[in-house]
Formats: structure tokens, C-alpha cells, sequence
């Protein structure tokens, strides 16, 4: 990965959006949001649910017309590009298919408006998977295979840019970590992401740089290293010796406090100080793991508390004391993986961003949707559980 | 440009609705020959139908083919709003973000797909009334004569009739209510309306095509004088081209989202 930051350094902008603003009737949904997208990087963009994110792609596309501000691709307006598809690759929620035309004249359609040679249709078909249905109605197609068809036409003409609206839609747990890894190869090669999701848990792992927006204004927009450097990181400490263990770490300095009585939290440090202590006491220790630190956790610090659509009645209000139930209920397929039911499970790996994906630093054949690695995501900090979270603030 | 037009010739080569209304259009076109020309061979005169193998009579079979204009209208509307009704017009514009130059292309394609629909419905006419007339002792030749004569107005009013509906289309981009209204103005509403002002009802649309074709009947027309042939096409232009310019600036603009 720092092969590719090194390519990067320097590069221009491949998406930049300046001063963007939209009002649908008294409805603000951007609200002036400044940021820019550099090649060889993935970059997420996050927000809780009506935050603006769609309709700032649809924006970046040229498909919603801003009440003011620009977007840039490329340095210019999405409609003055001379190859638009072959600058951009989009995958956006509500696009359609004619539903008595198959998905091989769907993607035959989009090559004959963009000048693209018909051999790629059958080459983006099988990257996706979807080499054998290829004659089959789009209409008929389920969600998933309708959310690879998309990417299909995404891909269709080789674009320099990717821009995704919640591409995991809908995707099976191969299908997503064959997204990951394609996603990852696709920026290996010196070539703009742009992600977006509600679901922190779900891009979390695979994306280098953040925008983060709430009520369609901007609330960060760094790399996932330095957002989660800036947070307080906590070791959780399950033992029967609770107090002994309290008095011994706050005598060498470190705030503690208690969750439960036989649950100690240690604050500001992680297990390479605490565990040491532990073991020259002799202390019985239960379970430990460390807590914090990860891009959700830094999410929610920004967004949490009062940064939700206070506008929207009917939302999910803020749970500031169960940070890991925030987000869609478990019930809503095509979550990231099947570990996607209960968010905010996932430990404090995430301090580590993009070394989770299972393919994530190298995935070999990005041409094929294997199954290979799908959910074999290591979890060595299996104790959490949803809602149990202890939540920094 | 002529990327963006094989493209919509694409489009709507590869959607059944197309070749459906082709089927129905020829399957009743092809009806209607039948029974005109069956029925023709023995009316009187004085009926009001020409005598059997006349030339008036040879210009009316092969003025039957102008039916088609219904049709085009419904192929034109539909080449702009289905692509509103099925989501496909994002995919589109993102392929084509310039929109002015989409519903262009639009317009041409359902000029051709117009074209298409009358050369077609002439071969159904032809195939229907020669065997049949030359089954009552008269020759392909009456027919075909008077082929130069018929084929040309059919077939441009017919393709200008789709090119106005592609601006109907671009104008109204729901696609029921463009279909409802556009057929109800031109079943009912121009008839009523050429009764009551014949002056201004020489300008609608399907009087201005009917100038083309000079096909109907004179006794439904009553008192109603045709505007000559050339300022009907480019009365029939001008209702497709304005409707869809109007289109490009006010609904084709709109959001996508
Ligand atoms: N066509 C529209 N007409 C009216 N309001 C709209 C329209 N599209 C979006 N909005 C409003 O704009 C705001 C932002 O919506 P947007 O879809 O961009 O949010 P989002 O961040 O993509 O949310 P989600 O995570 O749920 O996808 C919302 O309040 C939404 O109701
Ligand atoms: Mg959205």
C-alpha cells in the first residue's frame, strides 16, 4: 500500500466537489460540502441515513443539477467529459433495467451510447459473475444479480474513476468480498474510489480515506489512520479481582472504572501496558480486549449526540450508551457478510485500517467473483456483543 | 451523433413493446385490407366506396397502410418515457449526460422507427390486396400504379408522426399520461375540435399528416380545406420538434433521482 501512496503523491483530483449545496423544496440535503477524491486511494464516504451521500454522487454525475457549487471530474463538469463512461464508473441505487431486455443488450445498449467496443460486455459479465445469465431478462433478476449488473456497467468502459452508492446492496458474502478485493486492486492501480455507505462496519475495512457528512455538512475529511489516532482507546478487563485490580492500575497512573462489578475499564492505553501489571500481580484475569479506536468508534464520537437528523421525525434517535446498535436492524439482507447482523461486533482490529479484507492486500484475480475468502475474516476478539459496548466519548 | 441514434435504434430493437405494437399494427392493418378489399368487390356504387379496381379505389387500399400512425405516435412516446418508467434513464445519462443531444437522437430514431412502421404496413397492404383483387380479374398493376402516388405521403407522415411522439415523450415524461392524452387528443379531441373550428383544426396534428396522405375519406371532412402537402410536414415538424425543445428546457431538465 505505500507503493501506491507513493504513486499518488502529487496526482490531481479526479473528484472534486466545491461549495456544494441542494435544496429539494425546503428540504437541505447538502449543505456546502468542500472535498476532493485523489487517485490511487479508496475513499469512503460516510454518513448516517439521509445525510446527502446519494444525492451528492447523483451531483458528482451530472444526474441532479446543485442549487449551487461545483463538481469536478477530471477537472471538469461530469456533462462536459469527452468519454464520460470511460472517466467514471457508477453504481447508483435506483438505476433501472428495461425489464423484457437482457442483461447482455442492457450493457450492449450502454457500449453503442458510450463508443465502447462490444467485447467488453461479455468481459465485465464474467468479472461479475454473471457470464451464464447473461441472456436472461434483466427483469427477472434479483436484487444482488441486479447490483452486478450495475457494476458490470460500471465497469464497461475501463474508467479511471469508480464512483459507488452503497454498492454491498444486496451482495451475498462472496460477492462482497470479491467487491473488497476488486475495490482494493482497482485503486492498486493508481485509479479513484469513491464509497459510499451508512454502514460503518461494512467499509470500514477496506477504505483508506474518509468523508464523513452529517445533515449534508461536512464533519471530516482525513485518512482512516489519522481519525482514529486521535482516539482515546480503552481496556476492557474481566476479572473476579476487580477492585485489586482498579487500585493497581490507577496507582501506576491509568484512569479506571468500572462497568460491571467484575468488569474494569482502563482508559486511555491498550493491553501491552495493562497486560504486563496483570501478570507481576498474578491477578485472575477473565477475558481482555481492547475497546476503541476504530474508524465506527470515531464516527460515532462525530455524528453521535445530537449530529443526527433532528429534522426527520420517526429516525432512529441517538443511543449514545449502545453505540454498536446504531444503523439498519439486523433483518436487512445483503449486510457485509454474516457478521453484518450485529454491527459494531467487530473488535479493535479496526485500529489497523485496510488490513482486514480477506483479499485486501492482494487480490490476485480481480477478474473472478470467487468464493475464495468470502467470511474467513479472522475475529480474535470474539468476547463483545452488541450494545455492550462501552462508548467513548 | 450517429453513436447516439444506432444506440436508440438498439434500445428499441432489444424491448418487446416495440415488436409488439409492429405485430398488432400489421395484424390489424392486415385485417382491415381484408375486409375492405373483400367487401369492395361487390359495393355498389353510390356506397360511398370507389368501384372495384379504379384508381381511387387502388389509392384507398394502399392508404389503409396510413393506420400506422397511431402506432408511430405510441413508438415515439414510448422511446423517451420508458426510459423514465424502468430507471433506465440514468444508466443513459450517464452514458450521455448531455440531455439535449439524448432526446435528439430520440426524435430521429422515432422519425425512422415511423418510417419503419409504414414501409412495412405498405408491404402488409400490397401482400393483402393484389392476390385478392387479382383473384376478381385485376391486375397487380392497378395497384402498384398508383403505388408512387400513396407511399411517399404514408410514409413521411407516418415517420413525422413518430418524431412527434418522442416530443410528446420528452414533454410529458410520465408515460401513461403522455400515452392517454396524446391518443385521446388524436382519437377524439382533434375530431371535435376540427367540427367545431375547421380553421384551426387544419392545423392539428392529424389533419396536418392527413395533408400528406390525402387519405381521408371526403365525406367525414366535410367542409374542412387540407393545408397543402409541404406546410403539413412542416406543421407535423414543428408540433415534435417545439414540444420537445419545451421538453429539453422544463421536465427533461428535472433531477434525476
Ligand atoms: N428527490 C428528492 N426530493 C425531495 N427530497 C429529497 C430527494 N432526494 C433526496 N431528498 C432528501 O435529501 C436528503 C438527503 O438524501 P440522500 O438520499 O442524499 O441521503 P443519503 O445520505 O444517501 O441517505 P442513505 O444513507 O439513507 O442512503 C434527505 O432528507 C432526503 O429526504
Ligand atoms: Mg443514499
Amino acid at each position: 500500500m505505500s507503493e501506491n501512496q507513493d504513486r499518488t503523491a502529487g496526482d490531481m483530483p479526479t473528484i472534486e466537489v466545491r461549495g456544494l449545496c441542494k435544496r429539494f423544496g425546503h428540504v437541505v440535503a447538502v449543505d456546502g460540502l468542500s472535498f476532493t477524491i485523489v487517485p490511487g486511494k479508496i475513499t469512503g464516504f460516510f454518513g448516517p441515513n439521509g445525510s446527502g451521500k446519494t444525492t451528492t454522487l447523483r451531483m458528482i454525475l451530472g444526474l441532479v443539477r446543485p442549487t449551487s457549487g461545483i463538481t469536478l471530474v477530471d477537472g471538469v463538469p461530469y456533462a462536459q467529459l469527452p468519454h464520460p463512461k470511460r472517466a467514471v464508473g457508477a453504481v447508483l441505487e435506483t438505476s433501472g433495467f428495461y425489464p423484457s431486455r437482457s442483461a447482455r443488450d442492457h450493457l450492449r445498449v450502454l457500449c453503442a451510447m458510450s463508443g465502447i467496443d462490444y467485447s467488453r460486455v461479455d468481459a465485465v459479465l464474467a468479472m461479475v459473475g454473471l457470464a451464464e445469465v447473461a441472456s436472461r431478462r434483466a427483469g427477472g433478476f434479483s436484487l444482488g444479480m441486479r447490483q452486478r449488473l450495475e457494476l458490470a456497467s460500471a465497469l464497461l468502459g475501463d474508467p479511471g474513476a469508480l464512483i459507488l452508492d452503497e454498492p454491498a446492496n444486496g451482495l451475498d458474502p462472496q460477492g462482497i468480498a470479491w467487491l473488497r478485493g476488486f475495490l482494493r486492486w482497482y485503486a492498486s492501480q493508481g485509479r479513484s474510489v469513491l464509497v459510499s455507505s451508512h454502514l460503518l462496519t461494512e467499509g470500514a475495512q477496506i477504505v483508506d480515506d474518509v468523508v464523513i457528512v452529517a445533515n449534508g455538512r461536512l464533519l471530516a475529511r482525513s485518512t482512516v489512520a489519522e481519525l482514529t489516532a486521535s482516539l482515546p482507546t480503552y481496556v476492557r478487563i474481566r476479572t473476579p479481582e476487580a477492585e485489586r485490580l482498579a487500585n493497581l492500575l490507577a496507582s501506576a497512573g491509568i484512569r479506571v472504572s468500572y462497568e460491571a462489578y467484575d468488569v474494569v475499564l482502563a482508559a486511555g492505553t491498550n493491553t501491552s501496558v495493562v497486560g504486563p501489571i496483570i501478570a507481576s500481580h498474578g491477578l485472575v484475569v477473565e477475558q481482555m480486549s481492547s475497546v476503541g479506536g476504530t474508524l465506527e468508534d470515531a464516527f460515532l464520537a462525530l455524528t453521535g449526540g445530537g449530529a443526527w437528523p433532528a429534522q426527520v421525525p420517526g429516525q432512529w434517535a441517538p443511543q449514545p450508551a449502545q453505540p454498536g446498535q446504531w444503523g439498519p436492524q439486523p433483518a436487512q439482507p445483503g449486510q457485509w457478510g454474516p457478521q453484518g447482523a450485529q454491527p459494531g461486533q467487530w473488535g479493535p482490529q479496526g485500529a489497523q485500517p485496510g488490513q482486514w479484507g480477506p483479499q485486501g492486500a492482494q487480490p490476485g484475480q480481480p477478474g473472478q467473483w470467487g468464493p475464495g475468502g468470502g467470511g474467513t475474516r479472522a475475529d480474535s476478539d470474539g468476547g463483545s456483543q452488541a450494545g455492550e459496548w462501552y462508548q467513548p466519548r | 451523433m450517429i453513436r447516439l441514434v444506432n444506440a436508440e435504434i438498439l434500445k428499441l430493437r432489444t424491448i418487446r413493446t416495440t415488436w409488439v405494437l409492429l405485430l398488432v399494427a400489421v395484424g390489424l392493418v392486415g385485417l382491415i385490407a381484408v375486409l375492405f378489399v373483400v367487401h369492395s368487390v361487390d359495393a355498389l356504387s353510390g356506397s360511398g366506396i370507389p368501384a372495384f379496381g379504379s384508381h381511387a379505389w387502388a389509392r384507398l387500399i394502399l392508404g389503409l397502410s396510413g393506420s400506422g400512425e397511431d402506432f408511430a405516435l405510441l413508438v415515439g412516446i414510448l422511446c423517451v418515457t420508458s426510459e423514465y418508467r424502468h430507471g433506465t434513464i440514468t444508466p443513459s445519462l450517464l452514458a450521455e449526460p448531455r440531455r439535449g443531444r439524448l432526446v435528439a437522437a430520440k426524435l430521429v430514431v422515432s422519425l425512422i422507427a415511423g418510417f419503419v412502421f409504414a414501409f412495412v404496413l405498405l408491404v402488409v397492404v400490397l401482400a393483402v390486396g393484389i392476390p385478392i383483387s387479382a383473384a376478381h380479374q385485376v391486375g397487380a398493376s392497378v395497384i402498384l400504379d398508383q403505388l408512387p402516388k400513396v407511399a411517399p405521403g404514408v410514409l413521411l407522415a407516418t415517420a413525422l408522426y413518430g418524431l412527434y411522439g418522442a416530443g410528446v415523450g420528452a414533454l410529458v415524461k410520465n408515460q401513461i399520461v403522455a400515452v392517454a392524452s396524446a391518443l385521446a387528443f388524436s382519437l377524439v379531441g382533434e375530431g371535435i375540435l376540427t367540427l367545431l373550428a375547421p380553421e384551426v383544426g387544419r392545423w392539428l396534428p392529424d389533419n396536418a399528416a392527413a395533408a400528406l396522405t390525402q387519405s381521408t375519406p371526403e365525406s367525414t371532412l366535410g367542409r374542412l380545406h387540407l393545408l397543402p402537402w409541404w406546410e403539413g410536414a412542416l406543421v407535423m415538424l414543428g408540433y415534435g420538434v417545439v414540444s420537445a425543445v419545451v421538453g429539453v428546457f422544463t421536465t427533461v431538465r428535472g433531477d434525476v433521482t
